[in-house]
């Protein structure tokens, strides 16, 4: 299980890329609610903690045990129906001592899930029955995540699967054809939730596209004020900000316009705060997060570890897209954290627990390949001498 | 697969991650794009126009229903008025800032409602007393709920032990401390600097009643504490000056909102304010009730506490309903939001059977007659021994007795003689008092603790009462310090002090501490060891601490300055003057100042004029009822008690004073007379007597018994009221002189068993089976709560003449003689006539139910009204009446005290022929029937137009007729 590696194959940039925008994240949810800082800053000790230890784990060893861990998983999201706590009309919090979000570690646990599947079915993945059984299996959890309700996440986690089976090798034929079908059926889902007696989604589901679609309308402007608060909180942090743990009465975060500021609208903070830089720096660290796990995935010693890094890539980088895509309006609103940077223990800890695997997998490189190739250069070059 | 294929497959897979590196590329470039457009090129814009949105929900009150008479004049209606709301929207970097601006906040808040005479709302259960002192102003159960209220716990039983014996100057120094609402801190103190940014003085300047303001106002914040951003109201009905100064600085007061809410208002609240009842907060136990009936009752709820209000709530109250609003940051409404709006519902109103007019002539006629009596016994001497008098008619009141009652009474303020604004005249009494006091106080030391104290029966009247009042009313009774369970009742020394007054308190008092009587916890402190002559000398100290503060027996000490003339009557009439309970502004003033009245007549003009009421004074007589009803439906037409009081100033956020003032008035506002107190009928029984007789046939319309002053066939002899006796007379005869002797011998023939003996039993198992009959038994029906009556169970001699047992409230009679006076039908009278919807449509309409009916011969009933007819003709009092309407009716003398004036009673209907009106009055200790005859006579004459009305409301004291004079 552990295994002798070399420093130099760990992947230094991508943990100070972490760390800089985890801490850049504690500062925000300091600012925006001071009593949860300490909260978030232990959670971040933690999670770099655990994600320390498990990179040193042989990821292969653990995808092991990759039936249990998709168990887990089904296990914890039947305990948030049975048993979970009821906030908003929506079951999403298992009580254990502190609030924990079985949906966050979910997208975590399929990445690990599916790479190992894939791996095993390297060959037939674009077998009929192996996609039709993939997609059951990603089915079973999603049914009960969409039960709870939780519509953000099932999205994501659709979106995520997407790029699991993309980057482990599906055919293009079938994301062709899959194409053919999404588009027009999306095209239908829209035309057919407009329509206010709908029942395919819940009504505050609808309420919040409808607001998203119809920005001025009155109807919707309980939904929309607070996006239209986060744009201008965002738009008048202009060039600089106004500077973190301000005391000016009329900020949107200091003034409480904008509800659950500290999670699903910390960039809203960001940009009043720390202005066009802070934000812009946001944006762009997470970007190099990404990078770096696509990076090692291109390097990966096999399809589970390129499944892992680019899992992990797509995750951070779609749910940062909506998040930040909600903040800044050009999106709909839903309820997503931004990855290392909204208050939120579970996200955290889960995000953490995959950049874990993602720097094993860098550790174990593709080294009996690339072995031979610098010999080889080294050959070329000693011949050029 | 081969080589080739494998290579192309492995090249398209680093092609997917970097497809991926693309993708991702493209949308962080899109969101860098978006935050340069929002914060670069528009971000100027952003800036200068910053504005946000955010929505709340308001609640929109519901009106209460109102409540008409039964010609739909207004009784209880709603009064736009504009309430303070405050809320803790502002955010803060630390408790201290936070508290700090509430704090200040609270305190300019205060100050600007003080400035335009305004309050904050009072139902803070710690007030300041007279002296300064913070101090509780509810007890019991309603203190301990207001603890745990206070320390946070849910229940009553969550406070600790410390917290539930907290006093109310350690509950406000908790409250002012940093470990409560950092008000005035010690570690740390605010500097001058942040006290003056947020509108403070400097902490030592507050005064305790700006800080039991803050308090009050951060306590409402607190209690909300678990429902972020839910207003509190601290203020209600506020002035326009007010409302006007707060919008003004609504930018500088974070928080803050004037909301337009509604005030109960009562019409001519004095007469119909036992009818009605008031408004108030919900109580925990009264949210706990209604909740269970309907689900919409929280705990901001304004309730029905008594009467129709209370009886009618779930109809009156309707239901709240919601708006949504827009503000802006800050808290500027920008708009409703028209979709969401739940429009509130008013609830029902309620008409009652109540003739308004009616109800307000009777009360104040009532008062009238009241005074009158009063006027005409109150005499010049200063002194008056009742226990000298044989008959209670004889009884007087000297004018010393009236001055002692307006300290007894609270009519004069004692308190306001120490105010800086105090008047020569009311220096002069307090200094008159100080010095009293010291000198009781000496006269009491001596004995406590003197060498040589007398036992009790050598001391003087005056100590003797002191001492008295130190024993019963302080020691056993408020601070419980002597436990009379602990008392071995057979002591020797016990019975020494009680029974033969042959020993000194000092001696009582030492036996009492050696013998472990004494709880000494209530002035001494426990942990220290205290043997008998400690706790001894350590008791007498506090008796005389209680006494300094203890108002009744200031009031004690007054009624001797009074009695020794320290005091004089001028002085008390100048006082009453100066602080506005009498008039100035009248001819009576300036003859008094010139001395053309003396004191002794002036009181006399003031008690005549009702500046002066009966129930100011509280003597005998102070109270009265009277009931109306309608014989032919059994509805009631007017329904008084006297005295009344001011609803308004209950409802709505409560007057504690004025509350605390009426509950402890001698003259008992709170106790309805008319459906609360019971009273003996007297002679006005004397027609069930008559149904008895003549049903079971042991009378008849001719039989004669000859009335010579007294009954004398059983073993005790009765009197006639007539000493010299009423000759021969028939059941007409009897019935209209009220002789006790013919109404003894027809109970005694209802008495004669088989074998032809006197069987007391016999006759008054008779006679409660036609008491029955007429359904005395019952509750008369009224809706208001009402005192069960009962029926005589002994002496059926007595009982037969309306003595005995007996025990009716007023309403009582009212049924029964409306059942007299229709022939039978006995209603369960009502006051409640209909309800209706805001527009007037009736929900449901109430007609008094039939209890059932009075089955005796049309012969019985001829005889029964042509007596009652017989009686009014015989009055020459009513003889002017008689010429316009004929009337029947019956009087009643009700005695229950050797020492006080009889109770007088009468009841009757009218017109004779035709009935329209059944009548029952009762003036309590009112001397004679007549004197509740003449209010009746009022009242028929005001229903009918006989008179003009100037006449019959005159305000002032009616003694034409009056008399105190038995005469049944």
């Amino acid at each position: 299980m552990l295994r002798q590696y070399r420093l130099r194959d760990y992947n230094f940039r991508l943990v100070l890329w972490l760390v800089a925008l985890s801490s850049l994240g504690v500062l925000l949810v300091g600012s925006a609610a001071a009593s949860m800082q300490t909260k978030q800053l232990l959670g971040v000790i933690g999670g770099l903690t655990i994600m320390v230890i498990l990179s040193l784990f042989d990821f292969s060893w653990i995808l092991n045990f990759y039936w249990l861990i998709y168990l887990v998983n089904l296990a914890l999201l039947i305990a948030v129906l049975v048993a979970g706590k009821s906030v908003g009309g929506a079951t999403r919090w298992l009580n254990v001592g502190f609030r924990f979000q079985p949906s966050e570690l979910c997208k975590i646990l399929l990445i690990f899930f599916f790479a190992k599947y894939f791996l095993v079915h390297e060959n037939e993945l674009n077998k009929p029955g192996v996609v039709i059984r993939s997609i059951i299996l990603l089915a079973l959890p999603l049914f009960l995540i969409l039960s709870q309700p939780d519509m953000k996440n099932t999205i994501t986690i659709t979106l995520v699967f997407c790029m699991l089976y993309y980057i482990a090798g599906l055919s293009y034929k079938y994301i062709l054809g899959v194409m053919v079908i999404v588009i027009p059926l999306f095209a239908i889902f829209m035309a057919i939730i407009v329509q206010p007696d709908q029942r395919l989604i819940k009504d505050y589901q609808r309420t919040r596209i409808m607001a998203f679609l119809n920005p001025d309308s009155e109807q919707y402007t309980d939904n929309t004020s607070q996006q239209k608060n986060s744009v201008t909180a965002i738009g008048s942090g202009m060039l600089t900000g106004k500077g973190l743990n301000n005391s000016d009465v009329s900020s949107a975060n200091k003034g409480n316009f904008i509800s659950e500021i500290q999670t699903d609208f910390i960039f809203a903070v960001a940009g009043e705060e720390l202005g066009f830089l802070g934000s812009a720096g946001i944006i762009i660290l997470l970007f190099l997060i990404v990078l770096e796990c696509l990076l090692m995935s291109i390097r990966a010693k096999d399809v589970s570890g390129r499944v892992i890094c680019g899992g992990m890539a797509s995750l951070v980088g779609f749910q940062s897209f909506i998040n930040i895509g909600v903040a800044t309006r050009i999106l709909p609103n839903t309820g997503t954290p931004l990855p290392f940077v909204s208050y939120g223990l579970t996200s955290l800890i889960s995000l953490y627990i995959g950049m874990g695997l993602v720097l094993n997998v860098g550790l174990q490189g593709r080294i009996r390949v690339q072995a031979p190739r610098r010999v080889k250069m080294h050959r070329q070059g000693a011949a050029h001498y | 697969m081969d080589k080739k294929l494998r290579e192309r497959l492995k090249k398209l897979k680093i092609n997917r991650a970097a497809v991926l590196i693309i993708l991702f590329a493209v949308l962080a470039f899109v969101l860098l794009r978006r935050i340069y457009v929002l914060q670069i090129i528009n971000g100027e814009d952003y800036r200068t126009n910053f504005s946000l949105q955010t929505t709340k929900t308001r609640t929109i009150a519901s009106t209460r229903g109102k409540i008409y008479d039964r010609n739909g004049k207004i009784l209880a209606s709603n009064q736009l008025s504009y309430s303070l709301t405050l809320e803790d929207a502002g955010s803060y970097g630390s408790t201290r800032e936070q508290y700090l601006n509430l704090n200040g906040e609270a305190y300019r808040i205060a100050n600007i409602l003080e400035s335009n005479g305004d309050s904050l709302d009072n139902d803070f259960h710690i007030v300041l007393d007279e002296n300064g002192n913070y101090v509780f102003n509810v007890s019991g159960t309603s203190l301990l709920r207001f603890k745990a209220d206070v320390y946070g716990r849910a229940l009553i039983k969550d406070l600790t032990t410390q917290e539930s014996e907290t006093t109310a100057d350690e509950m406000m120094a908790h409250l002012i401390s940093e470990r409560g609402y950092g008000i005035i801190r010690t570690k740390n103190p605010y500097t001058e600097e942040e006290l003056a940014s947020v509108g403070l003085p400097p902490v030592e300047t507050l005064t305790p009643k700006e800080i039991l303001d803050i308090t009050y106002v951060r306590y409402q914040l607190f209690t909300t504490s678990y429902r972020k951003y839910v207003p509190v109201t601290i203020a209600t009905d506020i002035s326009d000056e007010s409302v006007a100064e707060l919008s003004e600085k609504k930018n500088t007061l974070t928080g803050i909102d004037i909301v337009e809410d509604s005030i109960r208002v009562y019409d001519q609240a004095e007469a119909f304010a036992s009818l009605i009842g008031y408004t108030g907060k919900i109580s925990a136990e009264e949210l706990s009730e209604l909740s269970e009936i309907n689900s919409n009752y929280d705990s901001t709820y304004i309730v029905g506490k008594s009467g129709i209000e209370k009886i009618f709530e779930t109809t009156l109250q309707g239901s709240d309903g919601q708006e949504t609003v827009h503000v802006d940051n800050f808290g500027r409404v920008l708009g409703v939001d028209e979709d969401k709006r739940i429009s509130p519902s008013a609830g029902g109103d309620v008409y009652l059977t109540i003739d308004k007019d009616l109800q307000i002539a009777t009360y104040k006629m009532l008062e009238q007659r009241i005074a009158g009596v009063l006027e005409t016994v109150i005499i010049e001497d200063e002194y008056f021994d009742k226990s000298e008098v044989d008959d209670t008619e004889d009884i007087r009141i000297p004018i010393t007795d009236i001055y002692i009652a307006i300290f007894e009474n609270s009519v004069l303020d004692v308190s306001h003689f120490t105010e800086d604004d105090a008047t020569a005249t009311e220096q002069a009494l307090q200094a008159a008092f100080t010095d009293k006091q010291q000198k009781v106080f000496a006269a009491i030391a001596e004995q406590l603790t003197g060498s040589d104290p007398l036992p009790y029966k050598e001391l003087s009247d005056e100590l003797k009462e002191y001492e008295s009042y130190i024993v019963n009313d302080l020691l056993m009774g408020t601070s419980g310090i002597l436990n009379s369970s602990k008392i071995d009742k057979t002591d020797e020394t016990y019975l020494a002090w009680t029974r033969d007054e042959s020993i000194s308190l000092q001696q009582y008092l030492t036996y009492a501490a050696s013998m472990n009587w004494i709880d000494i916890s209530a002035f001494a402190s426990s942990d220290t060891y205290l043997d008998s002559g400690e706790i001894y000398a350590e008791l007498s100290a506090y008796i005389e601490d209680y006494l300094t503060d203890d108002d009744v027996f200031g009031d004690i000490l007054y009624k001797y300055l009074i009695l020794t003339r320290d005091i004089s009557g001028n002085q008390i009439i100048r006082a009453l003057y100066d602080q506005g309970v009498l008039d100035k502004n009248n001819e009576d003033y300036k003859k008094w100042r010139s001395g053309a009245y003396t004191s002794y007549e002036m009181i006399k003009r003031k008690i005549h004029n009702l500046e002066l009421t009966p129930a100011m004074l509280a003597l005998d007589p102070c109270s009265g009822s009277a009931v109306v009803t309608d014989p032919t439906t059994g509805e009631i037409l007017a329904c008084v008690t006297y005295p009344g009081y001011d609803n308004n100033r209950l409802a709505n956020s409560m007057d504690v004073a004025y509350y605390n003032k009426l509950a402890a008035d001698a003259s008992r506002p709170f106790y309805n007379k008319a459906t609360q107190q019971k009273t003996a009928p007297g002679s006005t029984f004397k027609l069930v007597t008559t149904t008895a007789g003549l049903e079971e046939n042991t009378i008849d319309r001719n039989t004669v018994f000859s009335c010579n002053g007294i009954f004398d066939l059983t073993d005790t002899p009765l009197n006639c009221w007539y000493e010299d006796g009423h000759g021969d007379q028939n059941i007409i005869g009897g019935l209209q002189n009220s002789c006790n002797v013919f109404f003894a011998n027809v109970a005694y023939t209802l008495g004669i068993n088989e074998e032809g003996n006197w069987s007391d039993s016999l006759s008054l198992s008779k006679l409660i089976s036609y008491a029955k009959m007429y359904a005395l038994d019952k509750n008369s029906g009224i809706e208001v709560p009402e005192a069960t009556p009962s029926i005589s169970d002994r002496y059926a001699i007595q009982s037969a003449i309306g003595q005995g047992t007996h025990s009716y409230t007023t309403t009582q009679l009212a049924r029964y003689v409306t059942t007299i006076a229709n022939s039978g039908t006995i209603y369960n009278i009502s006051m409640v006539d209909k309800i209706t919807d805001t527009d007037g449509n009736i929900l449901e309409d109430y007609t008094p139910e039939i209890e059932g009916t009075v089955t005796i011969s049309d012969e019985t009933w001829d005889i029964i009204h042509d007596g009652m007819r017989h009686v009014v003709m015989s009055k020459q009092e009513l003889k002017d009446l008689d010429q316009k309407l004929s009337s029947a009716g019956k009087t009643g003398t009700a005695q229950e005290s050797k020492s006080r004036p009889s109770h007088a009673l009468y009841i009757c209907y009218a017109p004779y022929e035709d009935p329209e009106v059944a009548i029952a009055v009762r003036i309590g200790n009112g001397y004679s029937s007549t004197n509740a005859e003449l209010t009746a006579k009022d009242i028929l004459q005001y229903y009918f137009s006989l008179v003009d009305q100037s006449l019959l409301i005159t305000g002032k004291a009616r003694t034409d007729s009056v008399t105190q004079r038995q005469v049944d």
